[in-house]
């Protein structure tokens, strides 16, 4: 029987700033999706939570406004404080790199992050209320909106490295968490 | 391959990783980049030396050690509250200026639209409906009573009557400030992502920002209540509309950086100006709460035109001499 072929795992390799070259391992689509998913139930579950606080207050504003800020500063406070690592990424086991090898710094998570409504959220509403988004547009016009959106969220699957437009703007890089432990010492 | 010491250098590594730089001793921290870096030099050499296929595990193994080490090493930073500071103090002001005449073309074309929406609106109130939506409205359109549209300026944010009733008019100013402010930071957010379009989808952002504007004005001019309206809008809305050109100006660079690469590659450029002017985005949302708190707080208490315009020049002086002044002699020149 014909073994199945493991694919060869993309590989990127860093130079560090003593010029030692790494490689690592591009995250696989299929990883970052996993991360995005637990990323998105814990704010997904933090903003309903925090509705159900503030809505018989009296204060749906608050609830509004804390939706807002959980969902732009959640990734943003997460990758910048964990290492490029976000609750999400830590389990599926991922990392966020600078491309050019230096350290990965908090102006680089901020450009990678504030492009995420855009290419997140954005598409969502798209998909889900796309009268909401252009409301009175002539159909053909709303249609290229969408087409050019999501052109732009899926990026990441047609280039080599898997960027997505954030990991453009900031120059990062997602990878797999380096871990072989066992084979070095036996 | 001298594994007493790969060992040594993955315990170290673990622990740094794990429990951060404090669980080290004085001892492991010095040796910690001696071991590093003679682990890398034997990845390098275990590279060109062109290995045998059946130790290939041993070169994998070792660049494994090496990337974490990296990471531990490089990638662990956490921000200080002193670099939050030092935005602020340094940082900011200075990437302003540094791409001061996209901020000064943002600011054109946003004048421009509300120029327009302006000219087009007095000469036919009509277009009023053409240039805003009805939720942006909020009740107050060509149809509405003077009397109506006054109210609309002086009517203090109380909660709404009914928790479960979240209807529009149930709103008191303050959810209306912070759906203002979430609004316009969703706008500023676009307009910075938009930026990947060459930045041209911003220019029209912005002019139509400009356009919803214009037709207010003209609304409340042609009912004699022009100069009320500047009053109220302004005190809150230099900061706002400052913070939107901003961002709209994060968006021309970045836009820029891809048509315009100069001397780096495409995505090279990109991704050092991209940093740059996610700094623009950073502080204009700052920009923005501040805006919405002077809208939710300060207009409810203050009815006063005089009061509130004297508000609004004195944050239009406070942004201008900030970006002028703020961080011109700070130690540091790069950033």
């Amino acid at each position: 029987m014909q073994p199945i072929p493991v694919p060869e795992p993309r590989l990127h390799s860093i130079r560090t700033p003593e010029g030692i070259v790494i490689d690592f391992e591009v995250a696989p689509l299929g990883a970052r999706l996993r991360a995005l998913l637990i990323d998105l139930a814990i704010v997904f579950l933090a903003t309903a939570g925090l509705q159900v606080v503030a809505t018989p207050l009296a204060l749906g504003w608050l609830g509004l406004l804390a939706g807002f800020l959980l969902q732009n500063l959640y990734f943003l406070y997460c990758e910048a404080s964990l290492g490029g690592r976000t609750v999400g990424k830590s389990l599926a086991r991922l990392r966020v790199l600078s491309r050019n090898g230096g350290p990965l710094t908090p102006d680089a998570v901020l450009a990678r992050n504030v492009t995420r409504s855009f290419e997140l959220f954005l598409p969502l509403v798209a998909l889900f209320a796309p009268q909401t988004l252009i409301p009175g547009a002539p159909k053909w016009a709303a249609v290229l909106a969408f087409v050019w959106i999501f052109a732009f969220t899926s990026l990441p699957l047609f280039n080599r490295d898997r960027l997505r437009c954030g990991d453009l703007a900031a120059g990062t890089l997602v990878v797999r968490e380096p871990e072989d432990r066992a084979t070095l010492y036996n | 391959m001298s594994e007493p010491a790969w060992q040594e250098l993955d315990g170290i590594v673990e622990r740094l990783d794990r429990e951060g730089a404090a669980a080290l001793t004085a001892d492991e921290l010095l040796r910690l980049p001696n071991l590093y870096r003679s682990a890398g030099s034997a990845l390098a050499q275990a590279r060109a030396s062109g290995l045998d296929p059946g130790d290939r595990g041993g070169v994998d193994s070792l660049n494994a050690l090496v990337a974490r080490s990296y990471l531990a090493i490089h990638c662990s930073g956490r921000p200080s509250g002193e670099a939050l500071g030092r935005f602020f103090r340094v940082r900011f002001p200075r990437t302003v200026r540094r791409h001061a005449g996209f901020v000064a073309a943002a600011l054109l074309v946003l004048a421009l639209g509300i120029l327009t929406g302006w000219r087009l609106t007095l000469a036919d109130p009509e277009r009023f409906y053409s240039f805003v939506d009805e939720g942006m409205a909020n009740g107050r359109t060509p149809s509405s009573s003077t009397q109506e549209l006054r109210d609309a300026l002086y009517t203090t944010g109380d909660p709404p009557a009914d928790p479960g009733d979240s209807d529009e008019d149930a709103y008191g100013l303050v959810a209306f400030a912070s759906f203002l402010f979430t609004h316009n930071a969703q706008v500023g957010l676009l307009c910075f992502a938009l930026g990947f379009a060459a930045g041209v989808p911003v220019l029209f952002l912005l002019f139509s920002n400009g356009l919803i504007l214009g037709a207010f004005a003209a609304l409340y001019q042609s009912r004699g209540l022009g100069l009320e309206l500047w009053a109220w809008l302004l005190p809150h809305g230099v900061s706002e509309l400052a913070a939107v050109c901003l961002c709209g100006a994060a968006g021309m660079v970045v836009g820029a950086s891809v048509v315009f690469p100069g001397p780096h590659s495409r995505l090279q450029n990109l991704a050092i100006q991209g940093r740059s002017a996610a700094l623009l985005v950073l502080g204009a949302m700052f920009m923005m709460l501040l805006a919405g708190a002077l809208e939710g707080i300060f207009r409810q208490s203050v009815h006063d035109p005089a009061v509130r315009l004297a508000v609004a020049a004195v944050t239009f002086l406070g942004w201008l001499l900030y970006f002028l002044l703020a961080g011109r002699h700070a130690a540091d020149p790069r950033s």
